[in-house]
């Protein structure tokens, strides 16, 4: 009865690449499987086939054969396995339309998971963040949401806050059924839940630092011998040094990797006033990088008297390095870099590591992939539980207290991408019922 | 001109406000009932409000309707619920005085001016095509008219259960319809087996009132009208107090003992009852970690010693029921009056209807009340408003009456209905109501008064006292953001409070609504006879869930059961097409 197309796609299969895998997912898969392959092989096991195409060729492949609804779509589901190379593939795919398959676009295949409810919209993105996936991190943490670690913890919070609105709704739909409103042990319930959430986004915060190229900025006074430190830090000669102060003009770039996490280092004009036009326009180039750092390694020389901080900095993790401490030691818990003779690595130079792979590492536990969608449904969900907790000072705004909790438990259910639709209040009715003898 | 008939099945809560209504709106009424000394029973509980359900009367007084001011004319007993809560929940509920509330009713639809009543049993909707045109009877006599709304309550395949005793009927003493059941599923309409209880009558003379903690009316005793109503309030009768009493350890283990003869656990009911009104058997299977459940000692009227012990609804053999109220404090010596029953009957699957509680597949045939699945005197008024309006608005060629889920409980109660259909029957819930802020007692008046005056269900004269009365309000809420004292009358004073407490909220809330629809904030059209299963991106259960419905909106559907927000967005964004394409063609 139902007339859902049949969607086809290449699931994979590099040029390069010794096969490829034609993939089907929809009501027709039996029957395209059967007009082109003669015969099925036995569900879930890969069997050979000879596979009829336009022209009267065959291909020949392992085909198998995943009726739904245990499969990654839901559906029934058909793979054929068959030799690389575009034309091959091509003709493979013309043949599989031919019999009567539709095309798949992007992501079409996932969407179908999606809405047959074997896998929620975390675990999609999480599919999408494997694919997406630069730095060792990154993948890490993309498995991770894809196997539903961020759902299960998303959805856990949630059930509380529905037990919570359920509470409260039950107060307020049947006060003479149930025990008095009880607005202090749910504001301290509140106020957990809002914890909780705050977790999230500090290891959300986490996992960004951890996935992202995150910029760390060298800046400082004038022949403060950042660029030293630069190449030091790189390995390699990238910047020009020169005992004269104002030699780096423009900011040089270049990426490093700290410990498993990939960073991109920047070094800047050294901040002071007056000299040239060039100069002041390579200092305006410093003040704008400051602004875009993740982490500034602010550096003056152990030589020199204190610079000017640029107000900048306030709002940066800043690592403090004295270099030349060869010469001199002037500044007490900053981090020393002494430079010794050309060729032999500096002193110190595994501490300034150490501070900034620590940064990475923010809070330690758990870092956590929290897209951007993610973040913003969980910060609002933390608002509201402060907006729900703020009204919980006796019954009078119990009902209003409800509405803020009900957006806490929406907003939730957007990073899964589940429950929000269907009747309005059921979810909690369902619950009441459940828990509370209804019925004067 | 001559005017056009609207027949309305049963003279219950439903068909009440549906004759009246469609009356009001300038149809010709005929209200066809089983019996005329049966007219507006209250054969549950004798109580009209309570929240939620209070909401529903002050918006059925809103519209014009007869229940609030019949309710006022024969409360003997009133009460304020959730008092310590925002204004948004309180909720009026008043005991009425059965006898007088039935004979109050009777005299206005038999004195009422362009409403025949016919006595008699319908066995079957009379069509012309798809389109109704009057009622058959059992006895073969044929009513004409240009539309019919059923309003048949629990007599449809109605049977009522005392323990192993098994008597057809809707009420005690009164034979079912089955016929018309039967009828009803040959014109193609899903019947649903639904089941409500009532707990047994006492002999108020027997009771030991000292033993019960009182629970006085409160003074002044609030009602549904506002005092500067037109026509006023009808006076005051005297008030009565009702009482608290509990079951015990002992209730329980008699009733345990008994289980078996409860027709509920024998199997002998099939129907699904409600949740939220739990069988006193119920109560004790499922809750039996608690050791006492309350009960409400509440009079009947002031002129019958019958009194209904509100908690105890139960189906077990008479004398089981004798002997486990005989456990009760201050029932130890009560007589019982008519035992406690259940009565199973058929319920019309809702999804059939749309938003006027018209069928979907005929013509001027409407359906309201507990047939469409509902418990509830208010639920059912509310209803048979909707429908009995509609039918005469429709065939006056006029445009319907059609109230918003953030205009009117009314509107949550109908688009509940037709979207979800019902599995129990449905009570109405403040939670059900995501605008509930929005939706008060006190505003009821200024959220339907203006639909009411353009349908024609109020007058000039009430309309004109609406506008003075919101006129009044405004500029005391303004007065009170001033901190400047006024003169106004205690309800524009707490009209004002709630309108100041709930200001700020309503865009936010509007905003949210919006939102966890998933439709992009619009609310687009859908067509009836939409394909679901053609539909690419829908799932298969989606498709099926979609075409039992058939949504005219996708808001509507957003709401169906079951159905995902990824479905929601496939059915938007087909909507959003199907619009643009109208408008390139038109």
């Amino acid at each position: 009865m139902t007339t859902r197309p049949t969607i086809a796609g290449i699931a994979t299969g590099t040029p390069d690449g010794g096969v490829a895998i034609v993939r089907l997912s929809g009501p027709g898969c039996a029957a395209i499987g059967a007009a082109l392959c003669r015969s099925l092989p036995a569900p879930r096991t890969a069997a050979l086939r000879s596979i009829a195409l336009g022209d009267g060729e065959r291909e020949h492949g392992l085909v198998v054969w995943m009726p739904g609804p245990g499969s990654f779509t839901g559906e029934d589901v058909l793979e054929l396995h068959v030799h690389a190379g575009a034309r091959n593939v091509a003709a493979v795919l013309d043949a599989v339309l031919d019999a009567g398959a539709t095309a798949a676009g992007p992501g079409d295949f996932s969407r179908r998971a999606f809405e047959n409810g074997r896998l929620d919209l975390a675990e999609a993105e999480g599919l999408a963040a494997i694919v997406g996936a630069q730095t060792d991190e990154a993948l890490r943490q993309a498995r991770r949401l894809a196997g539903g670690e961020l759902t299960r913890q998303v959805e856990a919070v949630r059930e509380r806050v529905v037990d919570l609105q359920a509470e409260i709704e039950a107060n307020l739909d049947f006060p003479e059924d149930v025990d008095a409103a009880d607005v202090r042990r749910w504001a301290r319930e509140t106020a957990a839940l809002h914890g909780e959430v705050e977790q999230w986004l500090r290891r959300f915060e986490a996992g960004r630092r951890a996935r992202e190229r995150a910029r760390i900025v060298l800046a400082g006074p004038p022949n403060a011998g950042k660029s030293s430190l630069f190449n030091a830090l790189l390995g390699q000669a990238r910047a020009l040094v020169a005992d004269v102060p104002g030699t780096t003009r423009d900011y040089v770039d270049a990426p490093l990797t700290v410990g498993p996490y990939a960073a991109t280092l920047v070094d800047t004009a050294g901040l002071r006033e007056g000299a040239d036009a060039i100069e002041r326009a390579g200092v305006a180039l410093s003040e704008d990088q400051l602004a875009g750092a993740d982490v500034v390694v602010w550096v003056e020389a152990a030589d020199e008297p204190d610079a000017p901080v640029p107000a900048a900095l306030a709002q940066r993790h800043v690592v403090h390095v004295e270099t030349k401490r060869d010469r001199h030691r002037r500044r007490e818990g900053w981090l020393g870099i002494a430079l010794p003779p050309e060729g032999a690595p500096p002193v110190g130079l595994d501490a300034l590591r150490e501070a900034l792979a620590q940064w990475f590492r923010a809070d330690g536990d758990g870092a956590w992939i929290g897209l951007q969608r993610h973040r913003q449904r969980a910060e609002d969900a933390a608002v509201a539980l402060v907006q729900a907790q703020a009204r919980m000072v006796d019954a009078s705004a119990l009902e209003l207290a409800a509405f803020s909790v009900s957006v806490a438990a929406a907003r939730l259910a957007e990073i899964t991408g589940r429950g929000a639709a269907g009747p309005v209040g059921a979810e909690v009715l369902d619950r009441i019922f459940a828990r509370f003898c209804i019925g004067k | 001109m001559t005017r056009p008939i609207v027949i309305v099945v049963g003279a219950g809560h439903a068909g009440l406000e549906a004759a009246f209504a469609a009356r009001r709106v300038g149809a010709h009424v005929r209200v066809v009932t089983g019996r005329l000394d049966t007219i507006g029973q209250t054969p549950c509980n004798p109580s009209v409000g309570g929240i939620a359900k209070g909401h529903l009367v002050k918006e059925i007084d809103a519209l014009g309707g007869l229940m609030g001011r019949a309710a006022d004319a024969c409360a003997i007993h009133g009460r304020v619920l959730n008092r310590s809560k925002g204004p948004a929940v309180q909720a009026t509920r008043l005991q009425v005085d059965k006898a007088k509330y039935g004979a109050y009713v009777t005299a206005a639809l038999t004195s009422a001016e362009g409403i025949d009543i016919v006595e008699g049993l319908v066995a079957a909707i009379v069509l012309s095509g798809r389109r109704a045109t009057g009622v058959r009877l059992a006895d073969g006599r044929v009513v004409d008219g240009d539309a019919v709304v059923v309003t048949t309550g629990t007599f449809l395949g109605g049977i009522l259960h005392t323990g192993a005793d098994k008597t057809p009927g809707g009420r005690v003493g009164e034979a079912p319809a089955t016929g018309l059941s039967q009828h009803l599923a040959e014109l193609g309409f899903a019947l649903r087996r639904l089941k409500t209880g009532t707990p047994p009558r006492l002999d108020g003379r027997t009771i030991d009132w000292d033993r019960m903690e009182p629970q006085p009316t409160e003074d002044p005793v609030p009602r549904f009208g506002w005092a500067d109503d037109v026509p006023p309030p009808p006076p005051l009768l005297p008030q009565v107090d009702c009482a608290l009493t509990w079951t015990n350890p002992r209730t329980h283990e008699i009733i345990e003992a008994h289980l078996s003869e409860s027709p509920m656990y024998s199997g002998q009911i099939t129907g699904r009852g409600p949740r939220y009104c739990p069988s006193v058997e119920d109560k004790v299977v499922r809750f039996a970690h608690r050791d006492r459940h309350q009960v409400f000692v509440e009079p009947e009227g002031l002129d019958t010693h019958s009194v209904y012990p509100n908690g105890i609804s139960t189906s077990l053999p008479a004398r089981v029921q004798a002997a486990f109220v005989a456990t009760i404090e201050g029932l130890e010596h009560a007589t019982m009056l008519r035992p406690g029953y259940a009565v199973e009957y058929d319920a019309v699957d809702a999804r059939a209807l749309d938003h006027r509680l018209h069928a979907k597949d005929y013509d001027n045939l409407a359906f309201a009340g507990q047939v469409n699945g509902t418990s509830g005197y208010e639920e059912a008024g509310a209803q048979g408003l909707v429908a009995g309006a509609n039918a005469a608005l429709a065939l006056l060629g006029r445009a319907p009456l059609r109230v918003g889920r953030d205009e009117g409980y009314l509107g949550v109660l109908v688009d509940d209905l037709v979207t979800q259909g019902c599995d129990e029957p449905y009570r109405m819930f403040t939670s059900r109501a995501e605008y509930r802020i929005l939706l008060r007692e006190d505003n009821a008046d200024v959220r339907l008064g203006p639909i009411a005056h353009a349908c024609g269900l109020i007058d000039d004269a009430r309309a004109q006292a609406n506008a003075r009365r919101l006129d009044a309000t405004m500029k005391e809420a303004d007065a009170q953001a001033k901190g400047r004292e006024t003169d106004a009358a205690p309800h524009i004073r707490l009209r004002a409070q709630a309108h100041r407490t709930y200001e700020g909220y309503v865009d936010k809330l509007r905003a949210e609504v919006a939102r966890l629809r998933g439709d992009g904030g619009a609310d687009l059209p859908l067509p009836v006879d939409l394909d679901y299963d053609a539909l690419a991106g829908l799932s298969t259960e989606a498709a099926q869930r979609l075409t039992a419905v058939r949504p005219s909106t996708t808001g509507q559907a957003a709401r169906i059961p079951g159905i995902t927000p990824a479905a929601v967005a496939t059915l938007w964004a087909h909507a959003r097409r199907l619009q643009r394409e109208r408008a390139a063609t038109g």
